[in-house]
C-alpha cells in the first residue's frame, strides 16, 4: 500500500466550498507518479523513449467533500496487473473517513498510440504494492 | 441531445502531447453547465439559496486521445433521471469518433451535504421530455 498527503488548496475549491470533482483525479496522479517515481521508473526517460502511461479507464465514486485545509491521505493498492494494463484502487481519505474511491485502469502505451509492455518494476508486482 | 465545442488548448496537454485525462472532466462539466443554463437553471441562484451541484459517481473510458487544436464536440443526453439524481451520458467526439465517453450521476445538495429535490427542470425531462428538451 502506497500512501501519499495532499493538502486542500484554495484552487482546489470550487463554488460549493468543497474540493472539485475533477481534481481528486489529480490528486490519485500525483499518487501514482509518486508511487512509480519511488519503484524506480522514471516517467519522463520514458517519454523520451516514446513510451507512456495512458488511462484507459476510471470507475469513481464520489463518497464525501473534502475542504480547504484539509489534510488528507491517498492510498493506492494493485487490484490487477497484466503485461499491457494494470488496475489500481485508489482511495482518498481524511483521517479514518474514506471521501472518494476509484478503480483506475493504466495501460503503457507509445506515442503512437499503439499498446507497450509495463515496465519490469510493475509487472513483477501483481497483488502486492 | 446537447452538444457543445470545445478546442483543445495547450495548457490542457501533457507530457504525452495528448488532453490530459482528467480534463475530460473539465470539458464535459462545462457541458453540463451549458445545458442546465440553456433549460433554465442558474446555478449561482441555487448557490445563493444555499444548493450546489455535485456529482456522485463517474464510470469513464478513454478510447482515443485527443491533441492540440483538435476541435471536439461533447454530445449529453439523459440516461435516466429521478427525483434526487440525475445520470447523464457524455460523450466527447472529433468528427465521427469518439474519444470518451462517460455516465455521470449528479445530485443536488445544500451546503451542509444533504441530498435535496432536482430542480423542476431537470426532473421534469422524463423519458419523452428528454428526447423533446434534448
Amino acid at each position: 500500500m502506497h500512501s501519499y498527503p495532499v493538502t486542500v488548496h484554495y484552487e482546489d475549491t470550487d463554488l460549493g466550498g468543497i474540493v472539485y470533482h475533477a481534481n481528486y483525479l489529480k490528486f490519485i496522479e500525483r499518487a501514482r507518479s509518486d508511487w512509480v517515481r519511488k519503484l524506480g521508473i522514471d516517467q519522463v526517460a520514458l517519454r523520451r523513449d516514446g513510451v507512456v502511461f495512458a488511462v484507459h479507464h476510471i470507475e469513481a465514486w464520489f463518497q464525501a467533500p473534502a475542504t480547504l485545509d484539509e489534510e488528507l491521505t491517498v492510498e493506492t493498492a494493485i487490484a490487477e496487473a497484466g503485461s499491457v494494463r494494470m488496475v489500481l484502487d485508489q482511495r482518498v481519505y481524511r483521517g479514518d473517513t474514506c471521501l472518494f474511491r476509484a478503480q483506475v485502469t493504466l495501460v503503457s502505451m507509445t506515442t503512437g498510440g499503439k499498446p507497450r509492455r509495463l515496465s519490469e518494476e510493475l509487472r513483477g508486482l501483481s497483488g502486492n504494492t | 441531445m446537447h452538444t457543445f465545442p470545445v478546442t483543445v488548448y495547450y495548457d490542457e496537454t501533457d507530457l504525452g502531447a495528448i488532453v490530459y485525462h482528467a480534463n475530460y472532466m473539465k470539458f464535459i462539466d462545462r457541458a453540463r453547465a451549458d445545458w442546465v443554463r440553456s433549460i433554465g437553471v442558474d446555478q449561482n441562484a441555487l448557490r445563493e439559496e444555499g444548493f450546489v451541484f455535485v456529482v456522485h459517481r463517474i464510470e469513464a473510458d478513454f478510447l482515443a486521445s485527443a491533441r492540440l487544436e483538435d476541435r471536439l464536440t461533447i454530445r449529453t443526453a439523459v440516461k435516466s433521471v429521478s427525483r434526487l439524481r440525475l445520470v447523464l451520458d457524455q460523450k466527447v467526439y472529433r468528427g465521427e469518433t469518439c474519444l470518451f465517453r462517460a455516465l455521470v450521476t449528479i445530485a443536488l445538495v445544500s451546503l451542509d451535504g444533504k441530498p435535496r429535490r432536482l430542480p423542476e427542470e431537470l426532473t421534469g425531462l422524463g423519458e419523452l421530455g428528454a428526447l423533446l428538451t434534448m
